[in-house]
C-alpha cells in the first residue's frame, strides 16, 4: 500500500516536472529572429581588433560592420558555411572561433576522445595491472584459511559482533 | 615615502624568512634535528608577520588615498567608495599577488597554530613546501612586481578602480578564487612531504581531505560568483564564455573534482596512489598556470588586466613545481604500488575511476583549447579556439559526468551486487525515461538538450531515491517519522549527505546551464518611443522615459521600462548607463542591465543607446530561462560542501575509531538498502569489527571513556526492550555486554588503518 503511494507520488513529480519544464521552454521556441541568425554566425567569428571577444559580443565599429555584412549576406541568401568561408578567405582561418573540422585542426576535435582513451587506458592499467580484477593477498590467504575475512565465506555465528562494539556502532548509524 | 619603504622592507624580510623557513624546516626534518625545525617554524612566523604587515599597510594606503604609492594611484581614486578602495587590493596585478601570498601565509599559520593530529614528521616538510611556494611569490611582490613603488610627484587623484570591477560580486569573487587556488597548495605540500619521506600510505590524504574539499568549495564558489558578476555587470545576457581567464579557473576545478573523488578511493581502498599524487600535483600546477594566464597578459582575453614581466617568473615557477613533482613521483614509483586492485568495476571505486576519465578528458580538452591559440603563432598560422569549440566538446562530457553523479551514489564500495545494483538503477532510470518522454511529447527540442535535461533529472532522482532508501532503512532500525529519520541521517553522515547535496546542486545547475544556453532568446536593437511598447514572447515592455540617479562614484542615466505579461503588471526595470567622474570610469560608459528574475527565467534588459532628451531609446532584451537555477544550485553546492566539512564531536574525540565506525555504518546502511550481497557484507563486517577494536585499543584511555556512554545507551536500550514493545531491529536483541577486546580480532590489526 505504502509502495503504491510512493509510486503515485513519483509519477506525479516526474510528469509535473516534465510538464513544467516544457511550459517554461515552449514559449521560447520558434524560428530565430533575423538578429539571432546574425548573432549565431557572428558568435563563430572573432572581432579582429578586440582582445578575445567574438564579433557577436564586441561593440567595436569593426564588429558592427561584420554583423551588418552577415545580415546582408543572409538576406542575399548565403548559407552559414558560405558566410563563414567568406570571412575566412578575407582574414585567414584565424577569424574562425570554431576551428574547422579538417586537416591539422581535426586534432583539436579528437583531442577529448584521445584524452579519454589515454586516461582510461592509463588508469585501468594502473589499477588492473596483472591479470584483471583480483583480491588483495591478505584476503586471499584468509579465505584459504577459512576465516571470516575471506569474501564469499558463509556468514555464520562467527561474524557476531561484540555487544559493546554494536552499541558504539549504533551511535554512528 | 615611508609607507613604500616600510612595505618593501617587510616584503624583503618575508622573502628572507620564507627562504630560511624552507631550508630550516626541510633540513631539520631530514636530519632529525627538532631544534633546527623549531627555528624553521619561527622563521615561518616571521614570514607570516611580514606578509600580514605588508598587506595591512597596503590596505591602509588604499583607505587613506595615499597616491604616493603608484599602486594606489593606478587602482583607486578619491571618488571610489571605501569598500571598493579596499577591494582594490585585488584590483591590480601587484595587489593580487600580495593577496595570494597573504592567503598562503594564513593557511600556513593555521597549520602551525593548530597542527593536525597524526602529522608527525609530515608537517614540517609540508610547511617547507609551503614556504618554498611563499618564497616564489615573495620574490615577485618584493622585487618583480612590488605594490610598494613610490612616486615623487603624487597625482591629485588616482585613476580609480576599473569600472567593471565595481560590483558587489567583485568584492568576493577574486578572494574566493584565490582561497581556492591557494588552498590546493596544502594537500599538494602534504603529498610531496609524504613522497619525500618515502611514505606510501594514505596519511597525507587523510590529513588533507578537508583542505582539499575546502579549496574545492572556495574555487566552486569563486567560479559561480565570477559567472554571477559577468551576468549582472557585462550586459550580454550570458555568464560564461570559455574565455582563457575563465578556463584558468575551470582547469584546476576540473582536476580538483577528479582528485576529491579518487582520493576517497585511496582513503578507503588503498588504490590509486600514483594517480592521486599526480592529480594533486596537476591541480596545483594548474592553479599556477591559471595565475600565469590571468596575470601575464599572454592570452587574448577581455579579463586580462595587465601585461607585465611577471609572466616569465610565474611560468618558470610553474615549470619548477611540475618538474619537482614529476621527479618525486617518478623516483618513488616502486614504493607506490597499490595494495590491491578493485574487486569489481561495478562498485563506487569503478564509478570514481570513470569520473576521473571524464574529468581528465574535460580538463585536457579545455587545456588544449586554451593553449593552442597562445602557442600556434610560434609554429604557423594563428589558430583561434573559442566558445563554439568548448561548448561542442564539453557538453557531451559534462552530460556523462551527470550520469555518473547519479550512478555513483547507487553503488556500494568494493563490489555492488549486480542484481541489486540493476534493481536500484532501474527506478531513477525509469523516472528519467518517463521525464524525457513527457518533455519530448510536449514538443521540446532539440534532442541533445532533452538528453542533457534527462541526465540531470536522473542524477537528482538517483540521489533522492538512494536517500529515500536510507531513510527507510533507518526507520526500520529505529521507528520514527520520515523527517526525523532524514535529519538523523544527514547529521550522522555529513560527508556522504553533504556530497549528495553537491550532486543534487550539480543537477540543478545543469538544468540552468542547458536551458539558458539552448533556449535563450535575444531581441536586439529594439527602438521604442516614449510611451510605446513591444511584445517579446509574451512579455510587454513599455518605455516610459529617461531619468538620472547617482551611482557608486558615478552618475547614471536610466530608462524606465514597465514590464507586464498578459496585461498584468510585473515590475519596473531601470536599465542604466553610468559615466563616472574619475579616469577609469569616465573614459567610457558602462551599461548596467536591469533584470527581472523568476523561477522560470529572467527578463534581461540593456539600455543600448538613446538620443539626447530620450524621446526614444534602443534596448537589447534577452529572455534567459532557468538561469536563476544556477545561482540557487550554487547556494546548495556551498551548503553541501560546508555540511560535509562540519566537524563531528565523535571524530574529534577519537578520530581513528570514528573513521572505522563511520565506514562501518555506511556498510550497514548499504546492506540494509540491499546494495551489497550477504557474503560481502558478512566478510566486511567482520573486518570492520576487528579494525574497530584495534582502533579503540590504540586510542586507549580516552576511547574507553568514550565507550562509557555507549554502554549506558545499551543499558537503556535493553530496558526499553524489556519494558516496551519496540520492534527489535537487527541490533536490537543483544546479550549482556561484552568487554571490548573479548572478541577475537580478525584481519590485520597491526596496520591500524581502515579495512578496505
Amino acid at each position: 500500500m505504502r509502495n503504491s503511494w510512493a509510486i503515485l507520488v513519483a509519477a506525479v513529480v516526474v510528469v509535473g516536472a516534465g510538464a513544467a519544464l516544457a511550459g517554461v521552454l515552449r514559449p521560447l521556441a520558434g524560428p530565430p529572429t533575423p538578429e539571432e541568425q546574425v548573432m549565431a554566425i557572428a558568435a563563430d567569428l572573432r572581432c579582429p581588433v578586440c582582445a578575445g571577444e567574438s564579433a557577436a559580443a564586441a561593440d567595436t565599429t569593426q564588429a558592427q560592420a561584420m554583423r551588418a555584412q552577415i545580415a546582408s549576406d543572409l538576406q542575399a541568401g548565403m548559407s552559414r558555411q558560405a558566410i563563414l568561408g567568406q570571412f575566412a578567405a578575407q582574414y585567414g582561418t584565424w577569424i574562425l572561433d570554431r576551428p574547422p573540422e579538417r586537416g591539422a585542426f581535426l586534432l583539436l576535435w579528437i583531442a577529448p576522445v584521445l584524452a579519454a582513451a589515454g586516461v582510461g587506458a592509463g588508469i585501468f592499467r594502473l589499477v588492473l595491472p596483472r591479470g584483471g580484477a583480483g583480491r588483495d593477498q591478505a584476503e586471499r590467504s584468509a579465505a584459504a584459511d577459512g576465516t571470516a575475512a575471506g569474501v564469499g565465506s558463509e556468514p555464520g555465528p562467527a561474524t557476531a559482533v561484540s555487544a559493546a562494539l554494536r552499541a558504539r556502532l549504533s551511535r554512528f548509524l | 615615502m615611508a609607507v613604500a619603504l616600510i612595505g618593501r622592507v617587510l616584503l624583503w624580510v618575508a622573502l628572507a624568512a620564507a627562504l630560511a623557513a624552507t631550508l630550516l624546516l626541510a633540513a631539520g626534518e631530514r636530519a632529525g634535528r627538532p631544534a633546527v625545525a623549531r627555528a624553521g617554524r619561527a622563521a615561518f612566523w616571521v614570514l607570516v608577520a611580514g606578509v600580514v604587515g605588508a598587506a595591512l599597510l597596503l590596505l591602509g594606503a588604499l583607505g587613506a588615498n595615499d597616491f604616493h604609492l603608484a599602486y594606489v594611484a593606478q587602482h583607486s581614486s578619491a571618488q571610489t567608495p571605501w569598500y571598493f578602495r579596499l577591494a582594490a587590493l585585488w584590483g591590480g596585478q601587484q595587489g593580487s599577488l600580495l593577496l595570494w601570498l597573504l592567503i598562503l601565509c594564513l593557511y600556513g599559520a593555521y597549520l602551525l597554530a593548530r597542527p593536525p593530529r597524526e602529522a608527525e614528521g609530515l608537517l614540517d616538510l609540508a610547511l617547507a613546501v609551503i614556504a618554498a611556494a611563499a618564497s616564489a611569490f615573495g620574490l615577485l611582490v618584493a622585487q618583480v612586481a612590488s605594490p610598494f613603488v613610490y612616486q615623487g610627484g603624487a597625482p591629485a587623484d588616482g585613476v580609480g578602480l576599473n569600472a567593471l570591477l565595481r560590483a558587489d560580486s567583485f568584492l568576493l569573487h577574486p578572494v574566493a578564487i584565490y582561497f581556492g587556488f591557494v588552498g590546493f597548495t596544502v594537500p599538494f605540500a602534504f603529498a610531496m612531504a609524504g613522497l619525500l619521506r618515502g611514505e606510501t600510505g594514505d596519511r597525507w590524504i587523510r590529513l588533507t581531505h578537508r583542505w582539499a574539499l575546502t579549496a574545492w568549495g572556495f574555487l566552486s564558489l569563486g567560479i559561480l560568483l565570477g559567472a554571477h558578476w559577468s551576468y549582472h555587470v557585462l550586459g550580454w545576457g550570458g555568464y560564461w564564455d570559455f574565455d582563457p581567464i575563465e578556463n584558468a579557473a575551470l582547469l584546476p576545478w576540473l582536476l580538483g573534482t577528479a582528485f576529491i573523488h579518487s582520493a576517497m578511493v585511496q582513503e578507503r581502498r588503498g588504490m590509486l596512489k600514483v594517480w592521486n599524487a599526480a592529480l594533486i600535483a596537476g591541480t596545483y600546477v594548474l592553479t599556477l598556470f591559471g595565475t600565469f594566464l590571468t596575470r601575464s597578459g599572454v592570452a587574448d582575453s577581455v579579463h586580462t588586466f595587465a601585461e607585465s614581466p611577471i609572466g616569465g617568473w610565474l611560468i618558470a615557477y610553474c615549470g619548477i613545481a611540475a618538474a619537482g613533482a614529476i621527479y618525486l613521483i617518478g623516483s618513488r614509483l616502486d614504493l607506490l604500488q597499490d595494495e590491491r586492485q578493485p574487486d569489481s568495476l561495478v562498485s563506487k571505486e569503478g564509478a570514481f575511476l570513470l569520473n576521473n576519465v571524464v574529468f581528465l578528458a574535460l580538463a585536457l580538452s579545455v587545456f588544449v583549447g586554451t593553449v593552442v591559440p597562445i602557442l600556434s603563432p610560434y609554429f604557423g598560422p594563428t589558430v583561434s579556439v573559442g566558445p563554439p569549440y568548448f561548448k561542442r566538446v564539453s557538453a557531451p562530457l559534462f552530460t556523462i559526468a551527470l550520469l555518473l553523479a547519479g550512478v555513483g551514489p547507487l553503488l556500494a564500495w568494493r563490489r555492488a551486487g549486480r542484481r541489486e545494483f540493476t534493481r536500484h538503477l532501474l527506478v531513477p532510470l525509469l523516472a528519467a525515461a518517463a521525464f524525457s518522454l513527457v518533455v519530448v511529447s510536449a514538443g521540446v527540442r532539440p534532442l541533445s538538450a532533452v538528453i542533457a535535461f534527462s541526465c540531470a533529472f536522473f542524477a537528482a532522482a538517483a540521489v533522492g531515491f538512494d536517500f529515500g532508501l536510507a531513510v527507510a532503512a533507518r526507520r526500520q532500525m529505529q521507528p520514527s517519522g520520515v523527517a526525523a529519520a532524514a535529519w538523523h541521517l544527514v547529521q550522522r553522515n555529513p560527508r556522504r549527505y553533504g556530497g549528495y547535496a553537491v550532486h543534487l546542486a550539480m543537477a540543478i545547475i545543469a538544468f540552468g546551464v542547458v536551458a539558458s544556453n539552448a533556449y535563450e532568446r535575444q531581441y536586439l536593437g529594439l527602438d521604442i518611443p516614449v510611451g510605446g511598447s513591444v511584445r517579446v514572447a509574451g512579455w510587454d515592455l513599455t518605455y516610459e522615459g529617461l531619468g538620472a540617479r547617482p551611482d557608486v562614484g558615478a552618475v547614471q542615466d536610466f530608462a524606465r521600462v514597465v514590464l507586464s505579461s498578459g496585461g498584468r503588471l510585473v515590475g519596473t526595470l531601470l536599465p542604466g548607463v553610468s559615466v563616472g567622474s574619475d579616469q577609469a570610469t569616465g573614459a567610457s560608459p558602462t551599461f548596467e542591465p536591469a533584470i527581472h528574475s523568476g523561477v522560470a527565467g529572467d527578463v534581461y534588459v540593456v539600455l543600448e543607446g538613446y538620443p539626447a532628451g530620450g524621446a526614444s531609446a534602443v534596448f537589447n532584451v534577452y529572455l534567459v530561462p532557468l538561469v536563476g537555477w544556477i545561482w540557487a544550485g550554487g547556494l546548495l553546492l556551498v551548503a553541501g560542501t560546508l555540511w560535509s566539512l562540519w566537524p563531528r564531536r565523535a571524530a574529534l574525540a577519537a578520530p581513528r575509531s570514528a573513521r572505522v565506525f563511520s565506514l562501518w555504518s555506511e556498510l550497514e546502511y548499504d546492506h540494509r538498502m540491499g546494495k551489497t550481497t550477504e557474503a560481502d557484507y558478512a566478510a566486511l563486517r567482520a573486518r570492520f569489527a576487528a579494525e574497530a577494536e584495534a582502533a579503540l585499543r590504540s586510542e586507549g584511555a580516552p576511547a574507553a571513556a568514550a565507550l562509557q556512554p555507549a554502554l549506558e545507551a545499551q543499558v537503556r536500550q535493553r530496558v526499553r526492550e524489556l519494558v516496551g514493545s519496540a520492534a527489535a531491529g537487527p541490533d536490537g536483541a543483544e546479550g549482556p555486554a561484552e568487554p571490548v577486546g573479548a572478541h577475537t580480532a580478525v584481519g590485520t590489526p597491526g596496520r591500524g588503518g581502515v579495512p578496505r
